[in-house]
């Protein structure tokens, strides 16, 4: 008689359905199974149960290997798969990538933007302890922030506030002329600090002592490049420089030159105690009301910064007996570069509206990226029914579809490195940076590199992978998929939204294109042309008339004059202004510039009433002044020539009457403007040229100079090419937009250039039917470019408020503009039309012209 | 044709030998009982694998038992490549001791 049936082990049943291969997989329990049985019939339950463990787990080695080999096996399948396919629709992998590594090596370019701007100041081991003392200035109409301090403050802050550890002032000297032996020029970035200067940063001497280094007045501190210039074949250490041909310095230290990341932007130190000597001759000693010097502060604790900031405030203001209009307050060093008191307002702006649209870039990137991988896969629904039918389930689909879509976008990260390393000079051209190739692998930049490829890869797979996945093989293999219009209407609406961003961009483009334009081709009311003018530094003025006859001697020197301000800018103004009928006392700026003989005749400047100061009338020169129009208008219409004026207690009468002449940056309206004159030590000589041969006149100019003034550096410019300089901003965004905008409607078009042959491919029957039923081609281009020129126009419908209202705001700056005329709007509308015909002709065409024998054959 | 690893002969001699009675548990014992040791499942399906791969020994699933909770065998059956590969892997073996006597053995472990 046999036993009953026994208790069969449950949990190691499980345990090998879950690990043994599916083809054996319930011969090989029944087989656990039945060995259970047969012991437990002759031995019993425990030893069964024991027998069947033991067994168990020393098969599993076998089992294991057996699931790692088939995995093996499946995943060499699946990339296999993947491979044929990229190769299979190889425009389409091509142009999936490209589009994905185009849009991530921008944002990566970007990032590393911000990442660079985010790490200014950053670098000093007392970072977080340092600060800047601001003020705010209230003045009439509103506050100005600057940082310009008494000279007198930092000592005396660090005698008051035990907080306060140590304090250095930092003032530029100017431009100086530094002499030693031969070697002899003008130098900029020279500053004069105090000597716990290089105590307070980081900014490493390579050689002398840091301690000592500042502390003799006549000493200075010379960056390496420097004093690679300078001392060629020796050690600089101890040896003399000249500054202005006057004093003597002796080199103390050379620093490591700055990294590209430091606010503060050196090149050579100086103790301040050698200025406030200088004063101190000069009988001009510092005052609390004088605001020169940048200080900075290193205080115990950042923590009780605020509460620091209100006692200095009361103590500035007992000090400078000023109760209205300063305020003191600090800013951390670490927020130097967006501080508005540093001049990084604009900046964050900037960084963010850049930032943007490179993530605008990456969007419409991505969304190429879905739009593509989402139209492929359509065509493979079948191999998912296939491979469902054969076992695959739906785990295993998704990881496939991610798998694939997960290897194209780590493909593009790949590319997109590349595309970074090549364009990063040009990129650091462009935005006048200085970022090391090296910083790519610093901090968080791999892991966006590695976000967005994954971002990118899950988002383009997710269609395939979670939404085909689920159909039922049956119906995938019949071939009636229902979810086609679907589908198609979501990629419209992304494409849509592409071209809503290119769009934008190409009218902010045109438009800041059209005002740079406007600007450089204005009216200034001077002629710009073959001007050159020779800045007058240091001693070098007072060889202005000898040096202006000489040169007026030659043929090709037209005019000579000298001037205190160039004509495109002049900023020196002053309120104190008189004149008779004069009902209130005048509010409004006046600015002012002192000028030579021939001003006007130099310039081309058109004179409506009157005459130029006059070699015959002398006299004149003291009691006349020039006016522009705007002056008149601010006197009274009735005022002119011969009326007396009194500005900024000189007194005199109205010589002539300019034309108004733009003599700051458009951004501004024309003020009123008094010109004098004063032919003694100019700081600019400025003469016109002939237009023949400007290379011999600029070769004649440097002659002369050397001959007349030998102990100083010849240097000269265009007026022409200074007054470009000055829009260099602007032209800056210019550029970067423009080439946003190409880089946005070019990935843009790439994409619709995909979607349009995977719809002409799609369509390849509909096609050849409606041939055989008498369409023409014409009919069928018509037919297939409708579908996308939809998405097109309803883009620029969109895109036009949206960039008129950011251009109107932007075009405030300037307060002389071009008009946002239609015109810019059709162009755009035109343009982005013209392209996107352009990308989907190709394709649209070579399918309206297929045979449609070969069409309807094809399955 | 590639050589048989000896697990893979003694299971073709066995399966060859079982006849109709080669399904996984009866193949188990008769193995485990000629090595003398407990040859695993695990170690006996990866190794029919193999031979199925090969198209040594050909399988098709049979009949159930209670003891088996209503999983059937799979039985397996030797193919005629199966048996060619015995048939060198025989004379390959006759080769290599044909020319050796027994006794040198005995010699050997004096």
């Amino acid at each position: 008689m046999k036993k009953h049936q026994p208790k069969l082990p449950k949990f190691g049943d499980w345990l090998l359905k879950l690990l043994a291969r599916y083809d054996v997989n319930p011969h090989l329990r029944g087989d656990f199974d039945e060995e259970f049985s047969l012991i437990y019939e002759t031995k019993g339950f425990v030893k069964a149960w024991l027998r069947y463990w033991t067994h168990l787990l020393r098969s599993l080695p076998f089992f294991i290997k057996d699931i790692l080999y088939w995995r093996f096996v499946m995943f060499i399948n699946y990339l296999k798969t993947a491979l044929r396919n990229f190769y299979k629709n190889r425009s389409y992998s091509v142009l999936n990538i490209l589009g994905l590594a185009i849009g991530m090596a921008c944002c990566c370019l970007f990032a590393l933007w911000v990442f660079d701007e985010l790490h200014y100041d950053r670098f000093h081991e007392k970072s977080e302890r340092l600060c800047g003392a601001v003020f705010d200035l209230y003045v009439e109409g509103g506050k100005w922030t600057i940082n310009n301090t008494p000279a007198l403050l930092g000592p005396a802050l660090e005698q008051e506030f035990p907080e306060v550890v140590a304090t250095t002032r930092y003032q530029s000297y100017g431009q100086v002329l530094l002499t030693h032996g031969e070697t002899s020029s003008f130098e900029r970035g020279i500053y004069l600090v105090d000597s716990s200067f290089l105590k307070m940063f980081s900014f490493p001497l390579i050689s002398g002592n840091e301690n000592t280094a500042l502390s003799n007045p006549n000493s200075i501190v010379i960056s390496t490049d420097f004093a690679a210039r300078y001392f060629p074949d020796e050690n600089p250490l101890g040896k003399i420089l000249t500054l202005n041909n006057k004093h003597e310095l002796m080199v103390t230290g050379i620093l490591k030159n700055a990294p590209h990341n430091s606010s503060l932007t050196f090149k050579m130190l100086m103790p301040f105690k050698f200025y406030e000597g200088l004063r101190r001759q000069q009988g001009d000693p510092f005052g609390w009301r004088e605001n020169r010097p940048m200080t900075f502060i290193e205080i115990q604790d950042p923590g009780m910064a605020e509460a620091l900031n209100l006692k200095i405030r009361n103590f500035v203001r007992e000090k400078a007996n000023d109760d209205t209009a300063h305020q003191f307050s600090t800013v951390p060093l670490e927020e130097f570069r967006f501080s508005p008191y540093y001049g990084g307002s604009g900046r964050a702006t900037y960084l963010s509206i850049f930032s943007l649209i490179a993530l605008f870039i990456l969007l419409i990137a991505c969304i190429n990226f879905m739009n593509l991988s989402t139209a492929r896969s359509a065509n493979r629904a079948k191999e998912i029914g296939m491979r469902k039918v054969v076992g695959a389930n739906r785990i295993n689909i998704i990881l496939q579809f991610f798998g694939e879509s997960l290897l194209l976008s780590f493909t593009a990260m790949i590319a997109a490195i590349i595309l970074v390393v090549i364009f990063l000079p040009t990129f650091n051209q462009i935005f006048g940076k200085d970022l090391p190739l090296s910083i790519l692998g610093s901090g968080f930049v791999p892991l966006v590199f590695i976000g967005i490829a994954l971002l990118a890869g899950l988002g383009g797979g997710s269609y395939p992978a979670l939404y085909l996945s689920a159909f039922k093989p049956v119906m995938t293999l019949k071939g009636n998929l229902k979810s086609r219009g679907k589908r198609g209407m979501m990629r419209k609406v992304l494409v849509t939204f592409q071209f809503v961003l290119s769009v934008s961009l190409i009218i902010s483009t045109v438009v800041i294109y059209r005002q740079l334009d406007y600007i450089k081709d204005f009216n200034l009311g001077f002629d710009k042309e073959h001007v050159v003018y020779i800045p007058l530094r240091a001693g070098s003025g007072e060889s202005y008339s000898v040096l202006k006859n000489k040169l007026l001697n030659d043929s090709r020197i037209l005019s000579v004059t000298g001037a205190s301000h160039l004509p495109s800018y002049i900023g020196t103004n002053d309120r104190r202004a008189k004149w008779d009928g004069q009902e209130k006392e005048n509010e409004t700026l006046i600015h002012i510039s002192w000028v030579d003989y021939d001003y006007i005749k130099t310039l081309k400047i058109e004179l409506l009433e009157g005459i130029d100061f006059s070699r015959a009338t002398p006299s004149a020169r003291t009691t006349g002044f020039l006016v522009n129009e705007e002056m008149i208008k601010l006197m009274g219409k009735d005022k002119g020539v011969g009326d007396r004026l009194e500005i900024s207690r000189v007194n005199g009468k109205i010589l002539g009457v300019m034309k108004n002449f733009h003599f700051l940056p458009l951004n501004y309206q024309i003020p009123p403007l008094v010109v004098k004159f004063n032919d003694q030590r100019p700081s600019y000589l400025i003469t016109r040229i002939s237009a023949h041969n400007i290379s011999a006149s600029i070769e004649f100019l440097k002659e002369t100079w050397k001959t007349t003034v030998p102990a100083y550096p010849f240097e000269y410019h265009f007026l022409d090419s200074d007054f470009d300089r000055m829009y260099r901003d602007e032209e800056r965004i210019g550029s970067i937009l423009k080439s946003f905008a190409f880089l946005a409607i070019f990935v843009a078009s790439l994409g619709l250039f995909g979607l349009a042959s995977f719809s002409a491919e799609q369509r390849t029957k509909d096609i050849g039917i409606r041939k055989i039923l008498g369409a023409s081609v014409p009919e069928i281009v018509a037919l297939l470019l409708n579908e996308f020129m939809k998405c097109i126009l309803l883009a620029n419908v969109i895109a036009l408020p949206i960039a008129y209202f950011i251009m109107v705001k932007w075009l405030q700056n300037f307060a002389y503009r071009v008009n946002l005329d239609p015109g810019i709007f059709v162009f755009s509308c035109l343009a982005s039309l013209t392209i996107a015909i352009f990308s989907v002709s190709y394709q649209t065409i070579k399918a309206a012209t297929a045979n449609p024998v070969d069409s309807l054959r094809y399955e | 044709m590639k050589d048989l690893t000896k697990i893979e002969e003694i299971l073709l001699l066995s399966i060859w030998e079982l006849k109709d009675e080669a399904y996984g548990f009866k193949i188990r014992h008769h193995v485990s009982d000629i090595i003398g040791k407990d040859f695993t499942f695990g170690n006996l399906y990866s190794a029919l694998d193999r031979l199925t791969r090969k198209k040594y020994v050909s399988k098709r699933p049979g009949e159930s038992t209670p003891q088996r909770r209503g999983k059937t065998r799979m039985y397996y059956t030797i193919s005629s490549a199966g048996i060619d590969a015995l048939k060198a892997a025989c004379a390959l073996n006759q080769k290599l001791w044909g020319a050796l006597k027994p006794y040198s053995f005995e010699t050997k472990h004096k």
